[in-house]
């Protein structure tokens, strides 16, 4: 069977075959040419990995790449052979903090960054990583907030990251300081209640015909 | 001089001493700032995971407000936000097919005569900088800071139109005008963690021990900020990273607009200088003569 990835710009849709892989599973790899992936995620990110050469110093400045399954310049090269599953299930992409050293650096000006956010965005279809769900969840919990409050209500999404994370009462000591000290509000922003979910009901709709 | 004002959701909690600070900076030097009636969230960390279009929109809405209501200019403090605003405009400009998606999207037209303006920007350049240099310099005289930058006020530099990504220096020159002793070190630009604060806190807590250590290892006093997950990190989180390592006194964190508001003679409580983890009182008194 065949693995789809569906990104969610521009309807493009990316078939997968199995090859045999590990402990008796196996690996999905984009069908067709072999810049099948690099090819989809210039349309969708406008950054080439192609012209890579694999020079590592998007490895070596990253702050984060000790704790990465992959290093930035490995998880391009796994992209440019169209290793799906590697790519889409790895930490690498969830630990990446947009910092944009790699950016920054690159000598081909590659944006690194551009392409690690629609590698997330076809993750959260696709792939699982299970070592970063709680990061994913800490997203999933700032857009919940955003879409019913029109704004980050930092307890509300606090606590909503701390339920599906099972990490309740986590930085209990630091939220009680920052509430001593005025700056933790209890109530979110009535005001702006529901003033960006229209936002979010018009992109999905656009980018899922 | 008067400007919109988008302060973005950790202004109004829990970065509150960074608003407070910057209003009074700014009412202190007699620039008006207006807050945006009801702004809505950049898009944060998260947008940009889910959808380029959504964390387009989000931002940009801000904008469509701010022209409705006839601003040409909007300041945006947080470095977060201020990124996210920036990257929304280049991706617009860049890509026609996103421009039109985010037209749809607010269901109104691209907002092209609002730009957006960091504080550092605004008091950095100009009348602003010239009024802070003749300012008496000795309240800050006798403080050593170090100044960090972080990521996004900086990276990519085509987008943030920053003077040298690797190594800015326009808040050194700021705080420098104002009388304080910048101190040269080496995490000027590097990450504090960021968003990982909540679910890698283990990864912060190794980021931010780096930090911490250089900057008390060339001798600054205080290290100065200008973005709130910087300082959240830095010191909210410093007393844990302080027990996890065994070292360490408390090594204040300030907002590089509390410093210019303490040399231009606000008194504590209206610059937050109260709402912080490790309490940078005892430092401004002690160095600031009387």
């Amino acid at each position: 069977m065949g693995k789809q990835v569906d990104t969610n710009n521009k309807g493009l849709v990316l078939q997968g075959v199995p090859v045999p892989g590990g402990e008796g599973g196996s690996w999905h790899i984009a069908t067709g040419s072999m810049a099948q992936l690099s090819d989809l995620l210039a349309a969708n990110s406008g950054a080439d990995i192609d012209v890579c050469y694999q020079c590592r110093r998007c490895a070596s400045g990253c702050p984060v790449a000790y704790a990465m399954d992959y290093t930035p310049v490995q998880l391009l090269h796994a992209a440019r052979l169209g290793l799906l599953d590697l790519v889409l299930g790895s930490s690498a992409i969830w630990l990446c903090n947009s910092c944009a050293t790699c950016v920054s650096r690159c000598p081909q000006e590659v944006d690194i960054v551009k392409i690690m956010d629609v590698l997330r965005a076809m993750a959260l279809e696709t792939g699982s990583n299970r070592e970063t769900q709680d990061v994913v969840a800490s997203y999933r919990a700032v857009l919940w907030s955003i879409r019913l409050f029109g704004r980050v209500y930092e307890l509300g999404m606090v606590g909503a990251w701390q339920l599906t994370a099972r990490r309740l009462g986590q930085d209990l000591r630091m939220g009680l300081d920052m509430r001593k000290r005025g700056r933790l509000k209890i109530l979110p922003s009535f005001s702006t209640l529901g003033r960006a979910a229209g936002l979010f009901s018009r992109a999905r709709r656009l980018e899922r015909p | 001089m008067s400007y919109a004002y988008y302060p973005g959701c950790s202004l109004h909690s829990s970065a509150r001493e960074y608003d407070v600070s910057l209003r009074s900076v700014c009412s202190r030097l007699g620039i008006e700032l207006e807050e945006l009636a009801n702004w809505t969230c950049c898009g944060s960390v998260a947008s940009h995971a889910v959808s380029r279009l959504l964390a387009a929109a989000l931002p940009v809405r801000n904008l469509v407000e701010a022209q409705k209501r006839g601003w040409g200019e909007v300041v945006v403090p947080c470095a977060g936000c201020y990124s996210r605003f920036k990257l929304a405009l280049d991706g617009a400009e860049e890509d026609q097919a996103l421009r039109n998606g985010v037209e749809t999207v607010l269901e109104h037209a691209f907002p092209d005569e609002v730009r957006v303006l960091h504080p550092l920007e605004l008091l950095g350049s100009g009348q602003v900088r010239q009024e802070l240099a003749t300012l008496p310099r000795a309240r800050l005289a006798g403080l050593r800071v170090v100044c960090y930058y972080g990521c996004l006020l900086n990276r990519p530099s085509s987008i943030t139109g920053c003077d040298d990504s690797e190594h800015p220096e326009g808040m050194d020159r700021l705080l420098e005008t104002a009388g304080a002793s910048v101190l040269d070190w080496a995490c000027r630009t590097d990450c504090c963690g960021g968003s990982l604060t909540l679910s890698r806190t283990d990864i912060v807590h190794r980021l931010d021990w780096e930090i911490l250590d250089e900057a008390r290892g060339v001798g600054a006093d205080a290290v100065v900020v200008a973005c709130p997950l910087c300082h959240l990190n830095l010191d909210a989180r410093q007393r844990e990273i302080e027990t996890e390592r065994g070292t360490g006194r408390g090594l204040p964190i300030l907002y590089f607009t509390q410093l210019l508001g303490h040399a231009l003679g606000a008194p504590a409580a209206e610059l937050g200088l109260d709402q912080h983890f490790v309490d940078p009182r005892p430092l401004l008194e002690r160095t600031t003569p009387r």
